[in-house]
């Protein structure tokens, strides 16, 4: 008889966490619910606003404000960087912290339109999505606030503002700055293509400007007199682009010239480079950057230019964490993926159009992709559905797309991993 | 946004009301990294680029 008591007391235990964890459920995704509009609105903003990385002052007061009303503790421009913050609720426990990125890219300037067109007097735009990106982990950190607050648990919830993360490594000075070292978990999310939480890793990078320094002369009258920058640039290029024979297989290394002077009959005194290296190991990073900084030397010595480096940016790799993927995962397979009405459908079939032979089936947003693991790096791989995402918003459409979660734990020691989420048969 | 916002707060919840996981999760992370982990920034000690974009 004991035994048959004990049995129905853990089966009512058991009951009783169910039941408890489904009202939990309740208050995290009602309060979402119940703040939509409010949401959807910001996003709007933040992508007409298309600030760039370090630019985005706009973009990070509307978080910092809708995070403010909320009742975080909010301290601003963190690490050196005026568009960085935090916001924080709870006094005790663990700490789970939430990235949100906001900037926009250059050049991506484009109408809320189903056809390739330019907005007037805005060069920038949101290419993958950030401006959705911030508002839904901004969404998350209230909603886990308002949770913890009514519920009386213990825990402390971390929202990160992060600056510049296209390209200008805006995580890594907060690191850097040990903004992370008391943080036991973070999680973030990235729009995507695809539903996933599936596991995988990315290319470390380091990049830069290169910048030649040279003698203006006449180019017609007086050429002997001048020492173009540009051919100094354009030196360093060729001697790159022969090296790309003699790097190991999975390097990938790109550049534009942002300078090459004024005019064709103007010797150039100044030129510049804007530069990137990628390798799966930090370490090999660090050896190509040196030979590239080598090609810069040959060049200025044979044009008999000057030159200057100045490092913008460098990334780790991803460090997958199954354990938490599989939490993302189970999770996202709870909630599952995307419907659209018949209006955001037709609008999606015009989208998907621009992409030609690459064209998107519209259909994949309601689907969760299997959980996988894989090891193999890629390069950035988001590019492809930034348009999509970006263009939706304006229309008052549904703004989600599609979630591609990403999860980043962080270490006490300064380090930001980086770890596509996954999902599994857990 | 809407799913990622739900998906993040659920997951957010697991952790909270699971901490062994997380425990899980860092003796993971501390693994994969490495003994004797020194992190070293690739951007050096140079102060943020604010003007990257110019």
């Amino acid at each position: 008889m004991k035994t048959f008591y004990l049995i129905v007391f853990v089966l009512f235990l058991v009951a009783t966490k169910t039941q408890a964890n489904k009202k939990d459920k309740n208050i995290l995704i009602k309060n979402i619910e119940k703040n939509l509009s409010t949401y959807n609105k910001i996003a709007l903003k933040i992508w007409e606003y298309a600030e760039v990385g370090f630019k985005e002052e706009k973009s990070s007061k509307e978080l910092i404000t809708l995070l403010k009303e909320n009742g975080f503790v909010i301290t601003e421009s963190v690490a050196g960087m005026p568009t960085a913050f935090i916001a924080e609720y709870g006094k005790s426990g663990p700490i789970i912290g939430v990235l949100g990125e906001y900037d926009a890219l250059p050049g991506l300037s484009q109408t809320h339109n189903a056809v390739k067109e330019k907005r007037n007097g805005v060069v920038s735009g949101h290419g993958c999505g950030h401006n959705l990106f911030g508002v839904a982990s901004a969404a998350a950190a209230i909603a886990t606030k308002n949770w913890l607050e009514e519920t009386n648990t213990e825990g402390v919830i971390r929202f990160y503002g992060c600056p510049a993360e296209e390209g200008g490594s805006g995580k890594v000075y907060m690191v850097r700055e040990g903004l992370f070292d008391d943080v036991d978990v973070v999680l973030h999310w990235h729009p995507s293509n695809k539903n996933r939480a599936s596991s995988g890793s990315t290319l470390a990078n380091k990049t830069g400007k290169f910048r030649f320094y040279g003698t203006s002369a006449h180019a017609a009258s007086a050429p002997e007199r001048g020492r173009s920058a540009l051919d100094g640039l354009e030196a360093m290029n060729n001697m790159l682009n022969m090296m790309r024979e003699h790097v190991e297989e999975e390097s990938r290394i790109h550049y534009i010239i942002t300078k090459g002077g004024d005019a064709p009959n103007v010797v150039p005194n100044f030129a510049e480079g804007y530069y990137y290296v990628r390798h799966p190991n930090p370490e090999e990073v660090r050896k190509m950057w040196k030979r590239v900084e080598l090609c810069a030397e040959g060049a200025a010595i044979g044009t008999q230019t000057k030159f200057s480096v100045e490092v913008t940016g460098g990334v780790y790799n991803i460090l997958p964490n199954e354990t938490l993927q599989k939490i993302i995962h189970k999770n996202l397979s709870e909630i599952g993926g995307i419907s659209y009405t018949e209006k955001e459908k037709e609008y999606a079939e015009k989208l998907s159009f621009t992409f030609g032979e690459n064209k998107k089936d519209i259909s994949l947003a309601s689907v969760i992709e299997p959980y996988t693991f894989n090891l193999s790096t890629r390069g950035v791989g988001l590019q492809t559905l930034v348009m999509l995402v970006g263009l939706f918003l304006p229309l008052d459409l549904e703004p989600q797309l599609m979630s591609l979660a990403h999860l980043v734990i962080l270490g006490k020691r300064r380090l930001v991993q980086e770890q596509v989420l996954g999902l599994k048969e857990c | 946004m809407l799913n990622a916002a739900k998906i993040l707060a659920l997951t957010t919840h697991t952790l909270f009301k699971n901490t062994k996981l997380i425990e899980e999760a860092k003796k993971e992370f501390y693994k994969k990294r490495g003994l004797n982990y020194n992190y070293d920034p690739l951007i050096g000690d140079r102060k943020p680029a604010l003007d990257y974009r110019n």
